[in-house]
């Protein structure tokens, strides 16, 4: 229980959160799961999980990270069907390892729920306070300075301050200080940062502008329904009803009334037109990307709209997406109209769109350059290699989205938890599914741009079909204590019930030449199945089918996990020297030694590492481990 | 860093010697026993004369097979070390035929890594160890780098870059579902692959023609006896080196000499008439003059224009000579002609000659030529020649491509297909250096604009 703030240096905090975006929510809530003592500070308690841009969760490569999230315990997924109004199955005429849930969400209801999620929690405190600073003692990190002046001291720090460290916003040749149109901006932790060694680069992020829906033309534009039956993010399959709606249940003002379906919402798509390209073009020099006001790196999977006019042209326009930003708002946001262009020029370009000709901005686009560390200097377990008991997750990282940042907090908050309580960190494996992924691929290969997951980043693609996502974190469900008790049966006897039909329909013969696998190989449907099939969850049946279906490719990638698993079990011990090896190339040395592999795979997929430097690792780690 | 599987090399050097040695390490070394020897249970460190026959069933040569179990061998694994006659070509059949079992060729330095990691090289050693990997990769790599400087290089890297917009084309499809990709469709993709195919077909024959030039062009005189098979030889190497008489059955060996044609190294061979005979001497030449129409580019029958034609010589030959390149010598035209001329294999060129003529050889060498020039001509600007490692990486990476256009026929899905599209990058990686996701998706964010 806890009575009020705790500031004295001998009663830390086993946990301190810093920030409450989808990082800080998601690594206070695991951490706590844990059994750890969380405070999460905030520098405004109003935008607890904010959506700062798009008023989306999921999408390709996301949606399957926010699945993974909820296989382990995270709140996501549950708040995104909570607060969804348009549920949208994405690829849906593909194979099942590439379809993704997307959910368009309320932005307001999202962020209600998940603050009131931190509340109701007893072992997290929350606080609005502006870290400013890092108490280090002896290269470890043992609590927070807040712009109020008071310390907080914690066993382990996460630090998840988004784009919020030495904030630019731009729009047009106007700057101004802060993370987010209308917040405040941090500096004095990258000065911390910097005097620990921490190095810091500049990455660049947009948005667009927001409209008045009552000034929009709908007639004019193209609508886009949600799906009939929504996909949905959280595994109800394997909870009961308390579970699923703990806040609706226990919260002060949620009610189980609210947790049903809020109403469905449509969408509409319109097009940029010859004359847009035209003042685009017209207005290049007072866009400051254009004019390098701007020096930090933006992704080029979301490109603002002068980019996509300079590298694309406008043949046949570029679509644009209108999406309500809530059900108790009028407010839209403008998707793939993202812009740092000056204000009148960006009402020119969004009036110069069918639909739009009249469209009043309430909000205006604009780019924000912030300070990233490159994740290369953090631990698989996402602790820094430079200062002990100090973590990163989210767009602090070099990240981007809402889900990759989840998913990185969910990890931070694990770890942070085990190092206040002396445990050993919990390593998210490449072949275990997304969030393995996005670790690996940070702390292994750092980032020169924004990083979103795709699922091409995935070697086991086929493996990590959204379905299957509770079942593939079994083993780590046995090592933590993420989930209820009665969830981790329920997932376990799920496994055991899609096991034993992949097993029946592969093995019994419907007629003389033919199992049932035969059938569905040949694309019949499932009503060719025994009859005690159908009463199966959809999930379950779903999961069946795509093993049954897909066997040899499937096998084929656990066959390649296990050859990577080989050089997985060979560890680099921590104080490793990677210098004056005979053998190893210098260039090589250097990259080992800053990225400090953890293990052999690991070093195997630095870049610039060759074959001939694994060998010669291989061999001096043999004759480490024997003497 | 694939530990586990079988591997194998020639341990001797690469050319002619008379004994050559490949060796085998792995576990597969005891199946190999019985399926190429007939040998169910070897005995350790016993050598064993047995013929190895290959995957399709034919006699490759005779070896001695000693096989070491293990923990009692130099690389601590299940060994097999097989002992040949030193002839390249034998060599070659014997590492091609292993790699269709399964085996993989050895990187340098890998049965001395393997030795020390099953603890057959004291630790001591580790750090020499370790430098002899590297500087033989980095010999390894020099070699490469020279040849990959040239045209060979610009040749794996445009086919490299063709499977990875490949590649881009599926993943973009798949990653950005919202951004309008134009899927492309099978008959553009084939479009695309086909020249890929061709291009890598190419590469991968020309290792062929790599060893058969550098190793001399193998042409023997084939044709039943006294029909002037050696005194053809004699002229075309300028010399009397073959005996010769009116009496049939004179050559009972066959005879070679190497000689130089239109710039070409040419091994010619005399050979024994081919009759049936009682004697037994005469009969084993003949069987060597059959297996030089195996292991020759380039046959020349030689008949006797005044004598009926030889069924019996023709049928005796006529499997042999199927796929073979052949020229075709009617000698003694200043007789009577009696030979009818129906039954030549297809697409066979004919000299009609008598060697009693002094220019007739300048004639049948200017055919030689010609057809040499057909088969062998080397374009120095577009034709590449690849080593057998390189070649091996390309026959798989061909493979998984052919994969991928019997999926796209089938309409399988695109992840399916990127899997195969995946593969064969990774093994053209093996011989042009690594790539990684990061080179697909620049290729991604250049041809198509996403960004929803």
């Amino acid at each position: 229980m806890n009575f009020g703030l705790k500031t004295d240096e001998l009663n830390p905090y086993d946990v301190i959160v810093c920030g409450a975006g989808h990082a800080g929510c998601e690594a206070a809530l695991a951490a706590s799961r844990c059994g750890a003592e969380v405070l999460i500070l905030t520098g405004n308690l109003d935008t607890v999980a904010q959506m700062s841009c798009n008023p989306a969760i999921g999408g390709q490569a996301k949606g399957q990270i926010v699945r993974e999230i909820d296989a382990l315990g995270g709140e996501m997924a549950l708040n995104t069907d909570l607060s969804a109004i348009q549920f949208k199955l994405l690829n849906s005429s593909k194979g099942p390892a590439v379809q993704a849930p997307r959910a368009q969400c309320d932005k307001k209801a999202y962020q209600l729920r998940m603050k009131h999620v931190l509340e109701l929690n007893e072992n997290i405190t929350t606080f609005q306070s502006i870290v400013d600073g890092l108490i280090i003692e002896k290269g470890k990190c043992i609590g927070v300075k807040t712009t109020l002046g008071i310390n907080f001291y914690g066993k382990a720090i996460v630090v998840t301050t988004g784009t919020f460290l030495r904030a630019l916003m731009h729009v047009g040749k106007e700057k101004a200080e802060g993370g987010r149109l209308g917040d405040h901006v941090a500096k004095g932790l990258s000065a911390d940062f910097a005097k620990y060694g921490i190095e810091l680069n500049r990455f660049k992020t947009g948005t667009p502008p927001r409209l008045l829906g009552r000034s929009i033309n709908f007639e004019k534009t193209e609508i886009q329904y949600g799906d009939k039956e929504p996909t949905k993010f959280s595994f109800y399959d394997t909870r009961n009803k308390e579970e699923m709606f703990h806040v609706e249940q226990k919260g002060r003002w949620f009610h189980m009334e609210q947790a049903e379906q809020l109403p469905a919402v449509q969408c509409y798509t319109t097009r940029t037109t010859s004359q847009t390209a035209e003042i685009i073009k017209n207005n290049l020099h007072l866009s400051p990307l254009y004019k390098g006001d701007i020096s930090g790196t933006g992704p080029r999977y979301c490109p603002s709209v002068e980019d996509k006019i300079v590298r694309f042209g406008e043949k046949e326009g570029h679509r644009i997406y209108l999406e309500p930003e809530g059900i108790n708002t009028d407010e839209w946001y403008v998707n793939g109209l993202s812009t740092s262009l000056p204000f009148d020029v960006q009402n020119h370009v969004v009036q110069s769109i069918p639909g739009l000709e009249k469209a009043v901005i309430i909000r205006p686009a604009y780019a924000v350059e912030y300070d990233y560390a490159n994740p290369t200097q953090l631990a698989r377990s996402l602790e820094s290699l430079k200062i002990e008991s100090l973590f990163f997750a989210g767009q602090i990282n070099g990240t981007s989205g809402y889900e990759e940042a989840a998913a990185q907090g969910l990890v931070a908050g694990i770890n942070s938890a085990r190092k206040a309580l002396n445990e050993n960190p919990v390593i998210f494996g490449r072949d275990e599914g997304y969030i393995g992924v996005l670790i690996d691929d940070l702390v292994t290969k750092g980032t020169t741009e924004p990083y979103r997951m795709f699922t091409s980043r995935a070697e086991y693609r086929l493996l990590f079909n959204h379905t299957s996502s509770e079942l593939r974190y079994i083993p780590k469900l046995q090592i933590l204590n993420l989930v209820s008790q009665n969830r981790k049966q329920a997932i376990l006897s799920k496994s055991l019930v899609v096991n034993d039909w992949v097993k029946r329909i592969r093995t019994e013969k419907v007629h003389a030449n033919d199992t049932y696998a035969d059938l569905i190989k040949r694309g019949e449907d499932e009503t060719k199945l025994p009859e005690d099939f159908r009463k199966l969850h959809k999930e379950t049946r779903s999961e069946i089918l795509y093993r049954v279906k897909y066997e040899g490719y499937l096998l084929r990638e656990l066959k390649n996990i296990e050859r990577m698993k080989d050089s997985e079990r060979i560890k680099i011990p921590k104080n490793f020297s990677f210098k004056d090896i005979p053998g190893l190339r210098i260039e090589s040395a250097e990259k080992l030694s800053v990225i400090k592999p953890e293990t052999l795979a690991q070093a195997n997929r630095i870049s610039g590492v060759n074959p001939s430097d694994i060998s010669v690792l291989m061999i001096l780690l043999a004759k480490s481990n024997t003497n | 860093m694939t530990e586990g599987d079988t591997i194998v090399s020639l341990a001797t050097i690469a050319g002619e010697s008379a004994l050559g040695i490949v060796r085998v390490s792995g576990n597969l070394s005891k199946s190999l026993c019985n399926d190429i020897f007939n040998i169910v249970s070897p005995t350790p460190r016993k050598a064993i004369l047995k013929n190895y026959l290959s995957i399709k069933g034919k006699i490759v040569d005779q070896v001695l097979v000693i096989y070491f179990e293990n923990g009692k061998s130099y690389t601590g694994e299940e060994t097999l070390e097989l002992t040949f006659h030193g002839n390249p070509l034998i060599a070659n059949q014997i590492l091609d035929d292993l790699i269709k079992r399964k085996c993989r060729l050895a990187e340098p330095g890998e049965y001395t890594k393997r030795a020390f990691l099953n603890g057959k090289i004291d630790l001591s050693q580790a750090e020499a160890v370790a430098e002899l990997i590297s500087a033989n990769s980095e010999i390894e790599i020099e070699i490469a780098n020279h040849q990959l400087r040239g045209s060979l290089s610009k040749r794996l890297h445009i086919i490299q870059s063709g499977i990875i917009n490949l590649q881009a084309q599926f993943e973009a499809s798949i990653d950005f579902p919202e951004d309008e990709i134009k899927e492309k469709d099978v008959g553009e993709i084939l479009a695309v692959v086909e020249p890929l195919k061709t291009s890598m077909t190419q590469l991968i024959n020309s290792t062929n023609i790599k060893s058969t030039l550098s190793q001399g062009i193998k042409i023997s005189l084939i044709g039943p006896p006294n029909v002037g098979k050696s005194t053809l030889f004699n002229k075309l190497v300028h010399e009397n080196r073959a005996l010769v008489s009116k009496d049939s059955g004179t050559t009972r060996d066959y005879l070679s000499k190497e000689l130089n044609i239109g710039g070409y190294k040419i091994e010619l061979f005399d050979t024994a008439g081919i009759r049936k005979t009682i004697s037994e001497v005469e009969q084993l030449g003949i069987q060597n003059s059959i297996q030089l129409i195996n292991d020759s580019a380039i046959v020349l029958l030689v008949f006797d224009s005044s004598l009926p034609y030889p069924s019996e010589f023709y049928n005796s030959i006529q499997n042999e000579i199927k796929s073979k390149t052949i020229i075709v010598v009617e000698n003694k035209i200043d007789l009577n002609r009696k030979l009818s001329s129906h039954d030549y294999p297809l697409n066979s060129k004919i000299i009609t000659t008598s060697m009693n003529n002094d220019d007739c050889s300048i004639n049948i060498i200017s055919v030689i030529e010609k057809v040499l020039n057909e088969k062998f001509k080397i374009n120095p600007t577009s034709d590449i020649l690849v080593s057998k490692r390189q070649s091996n990486h390309l026959v798989k990476a061909l493979s998984h491509l052919d994969e991928v256009i019997s999926l796209i026929s089938s309409s399988i899905n695109e992840e399916i297909i990127l899997q195969e599209l995946k593969l064969s990058i990774e093994c053209i990686n093996h011989i042009v250096g690594r790539t990684d996701n990061e080179d697909m998706l620049d290729q991604l964010f250049k041809n198509f604009c996403i960004g929803k």
